[in-house]
């Protein structure tokens, strides 16, 4: 019988606009003005011959765009999975506002420095731009913070109508994406991407990442994104027991913090320039 | 890198086909609706704003004064895009009047002479159309309540 049952699925979740929006009206708003902002980008970075370090001005928006509106459209998605009587709290709609303005805030920032043909992060060129930045810091933390926050909540409650294995990696890949991006980020920011010289300037396509030298966005990447690939990986196995949910959510906070390790070693996640 | 010439010789043949569609729209009233009021000014807009977003913070000139203005438009891709939104919103008024004018059950006949200068110089049709459309209202009183 647990063979049966190892090979039965977890059910495919409805993930429509739809029911996001009823669901959590909040990150599906901020998520969809993300992707809706991706479009005149397009454009621009089409148009535009800019380039900063390297790259067209405007692949870091739109990287940036397309990934915190995967985080916040993912968010909306587990959302079903708090209690009602939770998400409808003000204290809880109130934060979820204000995640939600430090998502659309931070791409205002990343987009407007584009325009103006400037740094966004790591810009100290003037004393403003330095306050700006440091500012910055703070709304990244409180956008990253609603990983931690619909993750607790998911935790506490005991009747979702999740398989326990299913429950864990939603709860696991929220938590660890909260604390490993606080830790990546962090380190990101007072360090500065790369740990090396890079010679040829070698990167991996689309991510950009250096093929030379160490890379601290690699881990940063990985960790932020381990709310959507640990559920994804449990979802696909259809693993169902809670301990192979547990060892996938282990393993990949490893392989995480191992390219964490790797960066500060000033080692090329691939290592092919 | 598309070249701002090129881009602008895309925006006539884009916006005709707008204009067209109004001058049809007895036949497809929705859709011409849709494709001039709504689809080829969304595109013309993304245009727009892609353009103001790549170029904006480098051209000269400014708001405040015609000589900034003026000088403003010495920029290829700021006059490129002054020229979208002409294109854009006159398409844009266009289809508010065919639409306007169904609502006042004008004739079609009557609407699509006031297209022509709506297409060449917008705000000569619009004065053209609110004309019209007054002169229509006194001559059909039953025509304001459709």
């Amino acid at each position: 019988m647990a063979a049966v049952a190892l090979a039965r699925p977890h059910a495919i979740p409805d993930v429509s606009l739809r029911r996001l929006m009823a669901d959590d009206p909040t990150m599906t708003t901020a998520g969809l003005i993300m992707l809706t902002l991706l479009l005149p980008m397009a454009v621009a970075g089409w148009l535009d011959p800019r380039m900063l370090d390297g790259e067209g001005i405007w692949v870091k928006p739109m990287k940036f765009s397309v990934s915190i509106a995967m985080f916040l459209l993912t968010l909306a998605a587990f959302a079903r999975h708090i209690p009602e009587v939770t998400r409808h709290h003000w204290l809880f709609r109130g934060f979820a506002l204000a995640a939600a303005l430090a998502a659309v805030l931070e791409i205002l920032w990343i987009g407007g420095a584009a325009t103006l043909g400037v740094r966004s992060h790591f810009n100290e060129s003037s004393a403003l731009a330095g306050t700006i930045y440091g500012i910055m810091g703070l709304v990244a933390i409180l956008l990253t913070s609603a990983s931690l926050v619909y993750g607790l909540a998911i935790w506490r409650n005991a009747n979702t109508d999740l398989r326990p294995a299913m429950r864990l990696a939603i709860v696991m890949g929220l938590l660890l994406t909260f604390g490993l991006t606080l830790l990546t980020a962090g380190t990101l920011a007072g360090r500065g991407a790369l740990i090396g010289l890079p010679d040829t300037g070698a990167v991996i396509p689309i991510l950009g990442w250096s093929l030379e030298v160490g890379d601290l966005r690699v881990s940063h990447f990985f960790a932020t994104h381990l709310l959507q690939i640990i559920p994804l990986i449990v979802w696909l196995t259809a693993w169902t027991s809670p301990r192979a949910a547990l060892g996938t959510s282990l393993a990949l906070a490893l392989f995480t913090l191992g390219t964490y390790a790797q960066a500060l070693a000033g080692l090329p996640f691939l290592p092919l320039g | 890198m598309v070249d701002a010439h090129t881009l602008f010789s895309w925006g006539d043949p884009l916006v005709l086909v707008g204009w067209a569609a109004l001058i049809l729209s007895p036949l497809a009233p929705v859709w011409a609706d849709r494709i001039a009021g709504f689809i080829i000014p969304a595109i013309l807009s993304l245009a727009y704003t892609g353009l103001i977003l790549a170029f904006w913070s480098g051209a000269p000139g400014g708001f405040d004064s015609l000589e900034n203005v003026m000088a403003l438009f010495t920029d290829p891709y700021i006059a490129l895009a002054g020229w979208l939104h002409f294109l854009a919103f006159d398409l844009f008024v266009g289809a508010w009047i065919v639409r306007q004018a169904r609502a006042a059950a004008i004739p079609h006949l009557l609407t699509v002479p006031i297209l022509v200068p709506a297409f060449l110089f917008a705000p000569a049709g619009y004065l053209a159309f609110i004309t019209l459309r007054a002169i229509w209202s006194l001559r059909t009183p039953a025509a304001q309540e459709a």
